[in-house]
């Protein structure tokens, strides 16, 4: 009988068989289904800090992989908007460490004499100045940034009032070496404000004018009566320069140019007697405009002229040899019109 | 005596029940349905051993998933029934009652797998090494039931 009322349970409906089990899984074997949700709460409850902190260690990485993207996009995107802005008359060029120099600010660019880059061409990312080429071979070339010691550059301030030399902090000056530079050589009776945009001055023949140096943080004590340095914090800041252009290819004027609305800047209408010349100009006649952080950049009305600077040197700097010790520090922009320097 | 097994039975069931199901062990756990009805068998008319595997069948397929609710009834009622038929050939003793568990377990697991498609499904596996490793595990649990049910009896 009782093998009789079985195969009358199989060949039940599917639906009535299933109201069936329904029903005893809601009556009898209630409480044990109620055991088995508990235990699997429970196991859930017990399984969720290893679930929930491999979670949050992907995500973790997904972040910090997507910050990194969002870094590696923001820089390109500048880059390629100076592109557009420069037009022609450069290379862009992936920039990396060199092997055991990464600290001396050397880096490897991965273009070279074959795509028209030749030594002392200036190196540029889309926040300002990096650096220059030293070394070309045929594929790859060497640059040297403006941590290297060796660095270099004739700068001045955007609107053109001051005028002085760019260089890395003598040794163990503030503790500013690798972060900060100095620019030195400014008139005593010209004071600059913290924030002040600081630009290649276009002398010297090596890099153009109105490329962004940096911004000017404050005043450091110069051992001149006659002169005043500030501490620069550099635009370009040395994580940053991945993805860089080189400047010169296939434009040779280039570096007679001025740069400065290449970056989006111009510079505030100055009178004749306050461009530079042998002296640097009056600082009464056009305060300094201070400019602001690379967040809000300043925007400045063109000059009214400017000096043309002189041709591009043969050799402007001596070219450090990759694998061996660095070359001596040559002095800046040397070789051409030394009288326009800033006292 | 039927009060004893009446109550061996519904502890056998509640373990079952609450080791495959509320403890979620599934396999793990031995088919202590199957042992409580090889066992109460022993002490069984044939037909009330098939009532007894028909109502173990019931509550073994509400455990599973509906579309094989019955199957677990009719193996369960069939295996009663043979099992309470050849009660006089199976002699006692730990030994022989460790074979005719096995036995038990291993019919019950080639029928419901037969019937519900899963030896096509599993194939030799489940014929070679599931289902006796299956029946092995139930019937040493089922004689350690036995040996303490008898020992509690004396």
């Amino acid at each position: 009988m009782g093998v009789a009322l079985s195969l009358v349970l199989v060949l039940l409906p599917d639906a009535w068989r299933a109201a069936l089990v329904e029903g005893l899984r809601e009556t009898i074997l209630r409480p044990v289904f109620a055991l088995q949700r508990t235990g699997l709460e429970r196991r859930d409850r017990l399984a969720d800090p290893a679930a929930l902190r491999a979670e949050r260690d992907s995500l973790a990485a997904v972040v910090v992989a997507r910050g990194s993207l969002e870094a590696e996009n923001r820089q390109l995107r500048r880059l390629l908007g100076l592109a557009q802005r420069l037009g022609s008359g450069f290379v862009a060029a992936v920039a990396t460490n060199v092997p055991e120099r990464a600290t001396d600010g050397l880096f490897l660019l991965n273009v070279g004499r074959d795509d028209g880059v030749q030594p002392g061409m200036p190196v540029v990312t889309g926040a300002g100045l990096v650096g220059m080429v030293v070394n070309v071979e045929g594929r790859r070339s060497v640059a040297l940034g403006w941590m290297h010691r060796n660095f270099a550059a004739s700068a001045m301030t955007a609107d053109g009032q001051a005028y002085g030399i760019v260089r890395r902090p003598s040794s163990g000056l503030l503790g500013l070496e690798g972060t900060a530079l100095v620019l030195a050589g400014v008139p005593r009776h010209q004071s600059l404000r913290p924030g002040t945009l600081v630009v290649t001055a276009g002398r010297g023949g090596i890099y153009p004018r109105g490329i962004p140096i940096g911004w000017v943080e404050g005043e450091i004590p110069d051992p001149s009566p006659w002169q005043r340095s500030y501490v620069v914090r550099p635009a370009v800041h040395p994580g940053a320069i991945d993805y860089v252009l080189v400047l010169g290819p296939g434009r040779p004027g280039l570096v007679t140019e001025d740069l400065l609305a290449r970056w989006g800047l111009s510079a505030v209408p100055v009178s004749a007697d306050t461009m530079p010349t042998t002296l640097p100009a009056s600082s009464n006649s056009v305060p300094v405009q201070p400019a602001r952080r690379p967040s809000a950049q300043p925007r400045l009305t063109p000059p009214v002229r400017r000096v043309e600077p002189p041709s591009r040197p043969a050799a402007p700097v001596e070219v450090p040899n990759i694998v061996g010790p660095p070359a001596p520090a040559p002095r800046p922009d040397t070789g051409t019109r030394p009288d326009t320097l800033p006292p | 005596m039927p009060w004893t097994l009446l109550f061996v039975d519904l502890l056998l069931v509640a373990l079952h029940v609450v080791l495959r199901i509320g403890m979620g062990l599934g396999a793990a756990a031995p088919d202590l349905l199957v042992v409580a009805l090889l066992l109460s068998a022993r002490a069984l008319a044939p037909g009330a051993a098939a009532w007894l595997g028909f109502a173990l069948g019931i509550v073994d397929g509400a455990t599973l998933p509906a579309e094989l609710f019955g199957y677990s009834a009719l193996v369960l009622s069939v295996l009663g029934y043979l099992a309470a038929r050849v009660r006089p050939v199976v002699a006692e003793g730990p030994l022989f009652l460790l074979i005719y568990l096995f036995l038990g377990k291993l019919v019950f697991d080639v029928l419901f797998y037969s019937l519900t498609g899963g030896l096509v499904r599993l194939g030799l596996v489940a014929l070679l090494i599931a289902a006796p490793a299956s029946a092995l595990y139930a019937s040493v649990a089922g004689l350690l039931v036995w040996l303490t049910v008898r020992r509690a009896w004396t």
